[in-house]
């Protein structure tokens, strides 16, 4: 199984070169202010784009800060469940090679 | 390695941008109507030069308004505390705040100078609404035409002492001007027809030189609209206004609300300052004195009025 993270639907987002300010619409009710991603944070956000799979986000962060790649492998997947339990991400999981450990956060509809 | 914040750490523009974004998705998932006004698509249309706005303005429709901020107390924007004499005389919009946003939220049920009623203004505009995209977000705004309108309408309302509105008003006649499209015009003349805008914007529309629909000048609320322009927007001018419209019964309510503020009022004037009971006694008096030295300014910006005359820098003198 490969998983590939989405962006959840619905989401508003202003992005500067080297910030993200992400609004959860769809659940303004609970996340009543932006969430900001900066450094990491932001080159992880920006590389979630519904083609690349968990792993291939990590290829492409340990490439980018030539960090080991089991400690970006673990920083990386620790940031993504914190995407999916904020309900900022889906998932896709098509049939495959890869990480299919997370589990599917859909959020509310809007 | 991750940082990750909720904070309300981000830049004003940033701020306003999902704050529109975050206000048409809540009339949105309403079922209401609402239009972004003012803001950054005056810039992106081409009606003034790009800055940043201090808030966003949400105008809902009226039937839906006290629905509008339900929804956006739901989502944990409170009303912006106000002097008492100012919610008797602010009727046509409410300030909102949220404690994590730097940037109010301001919800119209309508706007100075249209003066045909609400719910058909509301409808005039919405027929001929556009849409934007604010952060990812689709949102509903007037079409060029009738945000020209009411950014000439907001800032003939404004203080001529606010150098900026008087130099975006100068600005956006120049760009009409210049532009010289028939078309244009045509709209504007159209939409404040239907909107009751041709008196109070008539120095905007001659002086783009859109043709000025036919309206009555005898018209106690144009009076009072030039009055409230010919007065500079000056609070003790539109505290006349407000008294001129107020039954009698209800007067000494206003008067009372007017003279004596509460101690917490005054404070909310002068946030930055720590006003103990002698600061409070002086700033009572001093607001008293300054009601009474802009009186008579306040009755000649009436007079003329009734007369028919503008008598504002917006206007270039009487007409």
């Amino acid at each position: 199984m490969t998983t590939i993270p989405t962006r959840a639907q619905g989401l508003a987002e202003v992005t500067e070169p080297a910030t993200a300010y992400v609004l959860n619409l769809p659940r303004i009710e609970e996340q009543q202010s932006p969430y900001v991603f900066e450094g990491a944070a932001f080159e992880i956000w920006t590389r979630i784009d519904g083609t690349r799979t968990e792993d291939q986000i990590v290829d492409a962060m340990v490439e980018a800060t030539g960090a080991e790649r089991e400690l970006v492998a673990r920083d990386t997947r620790d940031f993504l469940a914190t995407l999916r339990g904020l309900g900022l991400i889906e998932q896709d999981d098509r049939e495959g090679d890869g990480d299919a450990r997370a589990e599917l956060v859909t959020p509310p509809a809007d | 390695m991750n940082e990750t914040r909720t904070t309300p750490r981000m830049p004003q523009d940033v701020a306003v941008t999902l704050a529109g974004a975050l206000a048409s998705r809540a009339a949105t998932r309403l079922g209401a109507r609402a239009l972004l006004i003012k803001g950054q698509q005056l810039a992106s249309a081409g009606l003034r030069n790009p800055r940043n706005s201090s808030d966003v303005d949400a105008w809902v429709e009226p039937e839906r308004f006290e629905d509008f901020i339900a929804a956006l107390v739901a989502r944990g924007w409170i009303e912006r505390p106000r002097w008492r004499v100012s919610d008797s005389m602010t009727t046509h919009s409410i300030s909102l705040l949220h404690p994590e946003w730097p940037c109010d939220i301001d919800v119209h049920r309508n706007f100075p100078g249209f003066l045909e009623p609400a719910a058909d203004v509301f409808e005039a505009l919405w027929a001929r609404h556009t849409t934007i995209d604010f952060a990812g977000i689709v949102c509903d705004i007037p079409d060029r035409a009738a945000s020209a309108l009411i950014l000439a309408l907001h800032s003939l309302r404004s203080s001529p002492d606010e150098i900026r509105h008087l130099n975006e008003y100068n600005d956006l006649v120049s760009r009409l001007v210049a532009e010289d499209d028939p078309e244009f015009r045509l709209a504007l003349t159209e939409i404040a027809a239907a909107t009751g805008a041709a008196g109070t914007a008539e120095p905007f529309l001659l002086a783009v030189g859109a043709e000025v629909p036919p309206f009555d000048r005898d018209d106690p609320a144009l009076i009072a609209w030039v009055a409230h322009v010919n007065a500079g927007n000056d609070v003790t001018a539109v505290f006349a206004e407000r008294w001129r419209e107020t039954p009698w019964s209800r007067r000494p309510h206003l008067l009372v609300l007017a003279l004596w503020p509460s101690n917490d009022e005054l404070r909310l004037a002068q946030p930055e300052r720590t006003l103990g009971p002698t600061a409070l006694v002086g700033a009572r008096f001093s607001r008293l004195g300054r009601a009474f030295v802009s009186l008579p300014r306040a009755l000649g910006a009436r007079r003329r009025a009734s007369h028919g005359e503008w008598d504002s820098p917006y206007v270039g003198g009487d007409k």
